[in-house]
């Protein structure tokens, strides 16, 4: 029963959604939006299962002594004050705010900025003419890639105007392709599911 | 109750604009019927193409393996219900049986609170599998934040600290993507990329020494498991795909000479 | 010339931040071209009927601001101009609405607009397309309170909008980063309530959304850094976009010179 009973509530889970998308019937009642009511729910429980992880780890790390665990009583410090600062103020709280704006936001941007920094290392790596296709891949990388910048249209004034068609023609069909695919088998993985064929997300080892 | 449909239904019970969407699920259901009910017969149903991404997840194992160093798996930084997580959800038991049965540390990093409660029970079960629950480590399955770049910079600092030999990522990622791929590069790692968000595969084919594209991650479980009632599925999967392909044609050909001729149109958006 | 094969990125990054620094403080001032998609984006905003009530909102979180707050500031620029009534509100990206408040606050201020009666911030509300679904049906239900923790039905501007169909609302203009996003307005919003949809994306999600704009799904987008700066100078003010191309424009060349080095490298060992 320790499996079947999951099994069955996503079985009527599955079921109740199909029928609420898809029946007249099932839209007037809307039992799938008391669902999706249950889902915001379990995704709060989630999270506060997650807080509890996160302390259980760090937690041990610092009774052990671990390597960095003085990051550990940091992040102990910065989890659980910042929580309980936003119970008191709301998120509205000029000093949530405040740390929000200026050390989460600012800490989030620079994060990001790496991203640049990452391509710039694996395109000088990765945009090597080893064959014919990854000569291809190059000249049309820079292409693009100049052709964004107004670089492109100092160098030539047709130059953004050839990215753009670029774009919008073979990018778009590969891109419609790559999607239909990915979408096909998004929908096959969900009724694979639903059909009781692949059960990983009970926690099992996957397959049946 | 909500009355949120005022629309009469079409065909006496279905919603408006969804019958076609509901005959697409129903063919898909009878494809995968029927070629499920051949693979128990026992009956030959056509082979899938080897798949070099997911040839290569034993291979980057076994070099952990050799290596001494552990295995790491990221699922993703969205939650249980994009299909995404759940194809690598169906992917992470085997790299954990495979970990668990050469005695490999398997470390499993989550950016959602729920795939990581599912993904500590799936190791568990695996370990247990495998006949060494002794061997399973809660804290190698890690929560480390919700929020993107948080969670960026922790996987970093694993990578760093822990030193994996392997690095899998499998789900649907965005903008890290690239700062994991290229730290994993640095790191020496052997590393599969695979997601279905268009926008950052071009990332993982660069930095990543094998790349799953779209699709592929979606058949990396029945891939995996070597199961022909599963590969049934993913043969339906491409059986559905072609009957989209051929409404497609159908459809460009109609729009190019008869362009005012709009009932296949009319008919999808029944 | 082996060397040119494996120059240590730490020479690459150093080199890219003098780079950015140098064009930052030194910009040349590269003219910028308008493009078609540009002008089908400011045009979707700009026809709107007067005294339109338009969404706008801002689907992300600080990672993403750096493109997408001068996306954010040109859209509630151009609605204020023209203007529409302004409702702010997104869903699960916990932090954009609070990121976006200032900027909302400055522009509101240079045309006198006021607060809960021209413009208001509904906040961020939790729930993806589930919220979504719900705010078709009935927004003040949905949405509850604004920003600030105050009933939305205290607002006059609210009596414009009690859901978000096309009767009440005249366009949603979308930023978006990543999931829930602008496809999932699409799908629950926009697609079912005939609703025109306007997105402003990052450079890197561009290709993904090119099929939406080009099936007629997307009114306009604003594509990018580059897309950014062209509707500054259509909507007349020049930003952090326009202050950008040069830097992209550097930076572009930079990794153009370095693939260029890295294969002269390549042929040259491969030829040995």
């Amino acid at each position: 029963m320790r499996k079947e009973g999951p099994m069955i509530v996503t079985v009527l889970s599955s079921l109740i959604v199909v029928f609420s998308a898809h029946f007249h019937l099932g839209k007037q009642l809307g039992i799938k939006d008391a669902l999706d009511g249950w889902f915001l729910i379990s995704i709060c429980i989630a999270l506060a299962l997650g807080f509890v992880n996160l302390t259980a780890i760090h937690w041990k790390a610092i009774q052990r002594k671990r390597e960095g665990w003085i990051f550990s009583v940091w992040l102990m410090i910065v989890m659980y004050g910042y929580a309980v600062l936003g119970l008191i103020q709301s998120h509205t709280g000029t000093q949530f705010n405040w740390i929000y704006q200026n050390i989460q936001a600012a800490l989030s941007s620079a994060v990001f900025s790496l991203v640049a920094f990452f391509i710039s290392s694996a395109a000088y790596r990765a945009f090597r003419i080893r064959t014919k296709e990854a000569t291809v891949l190059m000249i049309f990388a820079v292409f693009v890639m100049l052709g964004r910048a107004p670089i492109g249209d100092a160098i030539w004034g047709q130059w953004s105007y050839w990215v753009n068609k670029i774009m919008a023609v073979p990018n778009m069909a590969g891109m419609r392709g790559i999607l239909l695919g990915a979408s096909i088998g998004a929908f096959a993985t969900a009724l694979r599911i639903m059909l009781g064929l692949e059960r990983a997300h009970l926690g099992g080892t996957g397959t049946q | 109750m909500l009355l949120a449909q005022e629309a009469k239904p079409v065909l006496g019970v279905l919603a408006q604009g969804q019958v076609a969407d509901f005959v697409v699920v129903l063919l898909l259901g009878i494809f995968i019927w029927v070629l499920i009910s051949r693979a128990r017969t026992g009956r030959k149903i056509p082979e899938i193409k080897k798949i070099a991404g997911l040839e290569a997840v034993d291979e980057a194992i076994g070099r952990a393996t050799e290596m001494g160093r552990p295995v790491d798996f990221i699922p993703g930084i969205q939650s249980i219900d994009e299909p995404q997580t759940l194809a690598a959800l169906g992917m992470i038991s085997h790299v954990a049986k495979q970990c668990a049965r050469y005695d490999t540390r398997f470390l499993a990093l989550t950016c959602d609170p729920l795939p990581y409660a599912v993904i500590e029970e799936i190791t568990r079960q695996a370990y247990l599998e495998e006949g060494r629950p002794d061997a399973f480590n809660p804290d190698d399955v890690r929560f480390l934040s919700a929020e993107q770049f948080a969670f960026t910079s922790s996987v970093i600092g694993i990578f760093e600290r822990e030193r994996p030999a392997a690095n899998i990522m499998v789900g649907s990622f965005y903008a890290e993507s690239m700062i994991l791929a290229e730290t994993g590069s640095f790191q020496g790692m052997i590393q599969i990329g695979g997601t279905a968000n268009t926008h950052q595969l071009p990332f993982f084919v660069a930095a990543c020494d094998y790349a799953l594209i779209g699709e592929e991650i979606y058949a990396a479980s029945a891939y995996l498991s070597k199961e022909p009632v599963l590969y049934g599925t993913v043969v339906g999967q491409d059986w559905l795909k072609m009957l989209v392909w051929l409404i497609i044609l159908v459809g460009s050909v109609m729009a190019t000479v008869a362009p005012d001729n709009t009932w296949l149109k009319d008919l999808l958006q029944l | 010339m082996e060397k040119l094969m494996k120059i240590d990125r730490r020479i690459i990054y150093i080199i890219g931040v003098c780079v950015v620094v140098f064009t930052m403080l030194y910009p040349i001032g590269l003219p910028v071209k308008i493009s078609d998609l540009a002008r089908q984006t400011y045009a979707a905003v700009e026809n709107l009927p007067d005294g339109s009530l338009v969404i706008i909102s801002p689907m992300y979180d600080a990672g993403a601001m750096g493109e997408l707050h001068p996306m954010f500031t040109v859209f509630f620029y151009h609605a204020a101009k023209r203007g529409y009534k302004i409702v702010v509100v997104n869903t699960s990206w916990v932090q954009g609405p609070q990121l976006v408040h200032p900027i909302a606050e400055e522009i509101a201020k240079e045309f006198g607009l006021v607060y809960g009666e021209d413009w208001i911030n509904l906040g961020s509300k939790p729930g993806g397309s589930v919220f979504l679904q719900a705010a078709v049906t009935d927004l003040w239900g949905a949405a509850l309170t604004d920003y600030t923790n105050r009933p939305i039905a205290s607002f006059p501007i609210m009596n414009r909008v009690p859901k978000i169909t096309a009767e009440f609302v005249n366009a949603c203009l979308v930023l978006d980063c990543g999931t829930p996003g602008a496809p999932t307005w699409l799908t629950y919003v926009n697609e079912p309530e005939n609703i025109p949809l306007i997105v402003g994306e990052i450079q890197m999600s561009v290709p993904e959304n090119m099929p939406y704009v080009a099936s007629g799904q997307y009114k306009g987008m604003i594509a990018g850094s580059r897309g950014c700066a062209e509707y500054e100078l259509l909507v007349g003010r020049p930003g952090k976009a326009i202050k950008a191309q040069d830097t992209m424009s550097s930076i572009a060349l930079l990794i153009t010179l370095f693939i260029v080095l890295g294969n002269i490298g390549y042929l040259t060992t491969k030829k040995k």
